[in-house]
């Protein structure tokens, strides 16, 4: 992930403004896609692939409609496992664990001071990709984790800014296929859950830009291009698996995201950043594959493919979050400011389940879907701290799921603490925290005489309710909130004719 | 008025129309269950009209539709209900949910709405919302904003923007959605501080009076105006930032007609055309961080003929542009209008 929305959407304007540059001189860029796809083994059949009813145009894209299961889905898993993981340090709750080595690089930086007291002035990020093992690594576990977590998907970064794909790859030897733990960690994990969890939508996340390639033309910002550099001497030193390639965009970022699509076949393409792209005819490939086949699949992408296409938003580490009826989608880790493992959060650091659920509650009732996103440590281990947090998240599902899972929201998202969401059959009413021996809603909310309100997770009878002067009035449990198996938040819920 | 629907429109691209019925065949070989079916079709419709949308004197009674239409193929949408809500203060009769029938692929329902904007109320735009299943286990919302609004008593009460700062205080200033703005200082050192008679055009305006760092321009994006008087000419003090902005206004007059004008405003930032008349022209600007810009910065005098012997009841201006401005798009900014 990105440092700070606001550098990633700088560096999004700029690869618009180029692409938009680029579009203004005429098809040409576009024409040379095919001729590009033909190139190299693994790629093969790309130009039967990429036709279809989308075309490479904003026009053309912008026709895909959102899929129902995207809608139905509200809650994924979001994975940050990379070369990064060993270091697996960040000034806590301040900076990205996975930013490493560009904070590392810049001596103002307290990972700076880190890398030199740990690894010393002669050491190089790379030396950290012998130590990310994966040795420990259970695919199986780890799907069978995230659907106990009640996720309806999963996105697993395939490449973020350091360049280290964890995919097979033709165009380049740093991956993890060829380095490291010289295993296809992506096609593990998917073949892992196209076996044991078949209903979890399968995602892939894949930086357009990386801070140190060679051919990386630059940004002028975070993502400089033109090779590494010693971090104390700024002596250039080699980019570790590196092939040649004279434009980064289609002999690269390219041929990498159409691999992606072709080998793994995700219902989620899940990119970031913008910069220099050619996203155009990716994302028509993306969608023309998931069409061209016996039995199609819906599948989606994200706003940050540098283009002005997306079939959904995604705000980061935000906490105040607006209805919007475009549909939009959370992400933030459950350490309290980094996506990839860091060490030096203590387990007293993360997010509560408390929070978590009833952010996930509140972003529901909103349009929102919660991308969750979880550190595994360089062996392959997920922190027991995040499996707590999951698995406390799908115990509370297992009872509220039938208000969030498939829900609409409604006129109104919330009054006071409470978060409204409709499903077929039902209106629902959960309150962040047990609401104490009443529960009061001034919303409009569609009741009827003969209403029975209940409360889930509890086998209370319905509850006693009087409406008057527009306020409904719930009479809770005698037992309070020891009355049902749930915690944290709390589903009220009616029949609703429709 | 124009009509605002939701996000979810039917494109229609056409060469993915074409295609659209074969993937319609291939969705439904699956037995997917699901409201949107393949390219070219975003999901349900929701449109709306409101009539009068202009409301000039409240209390007013508007007549609103809601339509909602299932142009997808797919399932059936099941278990519809209408929802329409108004700004704070405005009555929609009836209240609350109204079912309607479940909808084939094809097919559209419209509801009516009563809406009582009361006496002294202001506002715009109604809610439209749709609610309805698209299969056992899933619920879909579409929105859609209904135009329908209240004129404006006058300039200064639809001033949405703030074009004016001091040199030592820019930061409130945002008339480009880049953070610069006009100087009050060199407004006051060229005779025009807050309040200030501007004659331009054999007419006389009164410039804003806001305080400098509060808002003191209306971004035209189609606000009503009431403007009684009458005379030869309808005069506007404006000026446009990232570029030249022109669009079509609206005079209406108390005898119920109306008469479209043209607006086409120069950029401030760029030499005043030919033809143009830059009555403020100022020699700086003001840039975020208290910084001043040493580049001069224009506002144009821009008048429009009106018919003899009318009586103006109402101006609508232009919808060329939104608030806040945006870095890159056009924005046109009126600081005062007069009729003489």
């Amino acid at each position: 992930m990105g440092q700070q929305m606001a550098r990633r959407l700088a560096a999004s304007d700029i690869g618009r403004r180029r692409f938009l540059a680029g579009a203004a001189l005429g098809a040409g860029g576009l024409l040379a896609y095919p001729a590009l796809s033909a190139s190299g083994g693994s790629r093969r059949g790309r130009a039967a692939a990429s036709s279809g009813p989308y075309q490479p145009t904003v026009e053309s894209l912008s026709t895909h409609p959102l899929p129902q299961w995207y809608s139905d889905a509200k809650f994924g898993i979001f994975i940050h496992w990379g070369v990064y993981s060993v270091p697996a340090w960040a000034p806590v709750g301040r900076e990205y664990a996975e930013w490493y080595w560009h904070n590392m690089d810049n001596p103002s930086d307290p990972t700076h001071q880190h890398e030199l007291s740990l690894y010393g002035a002669a050491a190089t990020y790379d030396q950290f990709i012998p130590q990310f093992t994966a040795g420990k690594f259970d695919p199986r576990a780890w799907v069978e984790l995230f659907e106990r977590a009640g996720a309806r998907y999963f996105v697993q970064v395939t490449k973020h800014h350091e360049g280290f794909a964890l995919f097979r790859t033709s165009v380049s030897r740093r991956a993890s296929v060829y380095l490291g733990p010289k295993r296809d960690l992506v096609k593990e994990l998917f073949d892992a859950a196209a076996r044991y969890t078949p209903s979890l939508k399968r995602g892939t996340y894949y930086s357009l830009p990386e801070w140190y390639n060679p051919a990386y033309p630059g940004d002028g910002g975070s993502f400089p291009g033109g090779g590494p550099k010693q971090y104390v001497t700024g002596a250039p030193i080699p980019y570790t698996g590196y092939l040649p390639v004279s434009d980064y965009v289609n002999d690269f970022q390219v041929p990498q995201l159409l691999e992606l699509i072709s080998q793994y076949d995700p219902d989620i393409l899940w990119g970031d950043i913008g910069g220099p792209n050619n996203s155009l005819p990716v994302i028509a490939d993306f969608y023309n594959h998931g069409l061209n086949r016996p039995h199609p699949k819906d599948v989606v992408v994200n706003n940050r493919m540098g283009v002005p296409v997306r079939d959904f938003t995604t705000p980061e580490y935000a906490s105040n979050f607006q209805l919007n009826p475009a549909k939009w989608e959370a992400c933030q880790g459950i350490d309290p400011f980094s996506f990839g493992y860091n060490a030096a959060t203590p387990d007293s650091a993360y997010f509560t389940a408390e929070v978590l659920i009833q952010r996930l509650v509140d972003i529901v009732s909103k349009n929102g879907n919660f991308l969750l996103d979880i550190g595994p440590r360089a062996d392959g281990t997920i922190p027991q701290v995040m499996v707590d947090r999951l698995t406390q998240i799908g115990d509370w599902l297992r009872i509220n799921g039938d208000a969030i899972y498939g829900s609409a929201y409604w006129i109104q998202p919330a009054d006071g603490n409470v978060r409204f969401t409709v499903t077929p059959g039902r209106f629902n009413m959960i309150s962040l925290g047990w609401p104490g021996d009443q529960l009061v809603i001034s919303a409009p909310v569609p009741v009827s005489a003969d209403s029975k309100i209940r409360l889930l997770g509890s086998h209370a009878p319905p509850l006693p309710w009087t409406q008057s002067n527009g306020q409904l009035v719930i009479t809770m449990p005698p037992s309070g909130e020891f009355s049902t198996r749930s915690r944290y938040a709390y589903t009220f819920t009616f029949d609703w004719d429709r | 008025m124009k009509i605002f629907s939701g996000s979810l429109r039917y494109r229609f691209a056409a060469a993915a129309v074409l295609t659209v019925a074969g993937v319609a065949t291939a969705g439904a070989a699956t037995g997917a269950i699901g409201g949107p079916a393949g390219p070219g079709c975003k999901g349900p419709e929701l449109t709306g009209t409101a009539s009068p949308a202009l409301i000039l004197n409240p209390p007013q009674t508007v007549s609103v539709t809601e339509t909602l239409t299932a142009n997808c193929p797919g399932p059936e949408l099941a278990h519809i209900v209408l929802y329409l809500t108004g700004p704070q203060g405005w009555t929609v009769t009836p209240p609350g949910a109204r079912e309607v029938p479940s909808l084939r692929p094809g097919k559209a329902d419209t509801l009516t709405w009563h809406v009582q904007v009361p006496a002294g109320a202001g506002g715009s735009g109604l809610t439209a919302q749709a609610i309805y299943d698209t299969g056992p286990h899933s619920t879909d919302s579409v929105r859609a904003t209904i135009a329908a609004s209240v004129a404006y008593p006058s300039v200064a009460a639809a001033y949405d923007n703030t074009g004016i700062t001091n040199d030592t205080s820019t930061g409130p200033g945002n008339i480009d959605g880049s953070g610069y703005s006009l100087s009050a200082q060199a407004l006051a050192a060229a005779g025009y501080p807050p309040g200030s008679t501007v004659t331009a055009g054999g007419l006389s305006f009164t410039w804003p009076g806001a305080a400098a760092g509060q808002p003191d321009n209306i971004v035209a994006g189609g606000q009503a105006i009431l403007a009684g008087g009458s005379g030869a000419t309808l005069g506007f003090l404006a000026t446009s930032t990232y570029g030249p902005a022109s669009g079509t206004g609206t005079v209406l007059y108390t005898d119920g007609t109306s008469q479209p004008f043209t607006l086409s405003v120069p950029d401030w930032y760029v030499s005043p055309p030919s033809g143009s008349d830059p009555v403020i022209t100022l020699p700086y600007r003001n840039a975020p961080g208290n910084a001043q810009d040493q580049h001069p910065v224009h506002v144009y005098y821009l008048g429009i003929p009106l018919t003899q012997g009318k009586t103006v009841r109402a101006v609508v201006l232009p919808d060329v542009s939104s608030s806040p401005p945006v870095a890159g798009s056009a924005a046109l900014h009126v600081f005062a209008m007069t009729i003489g």
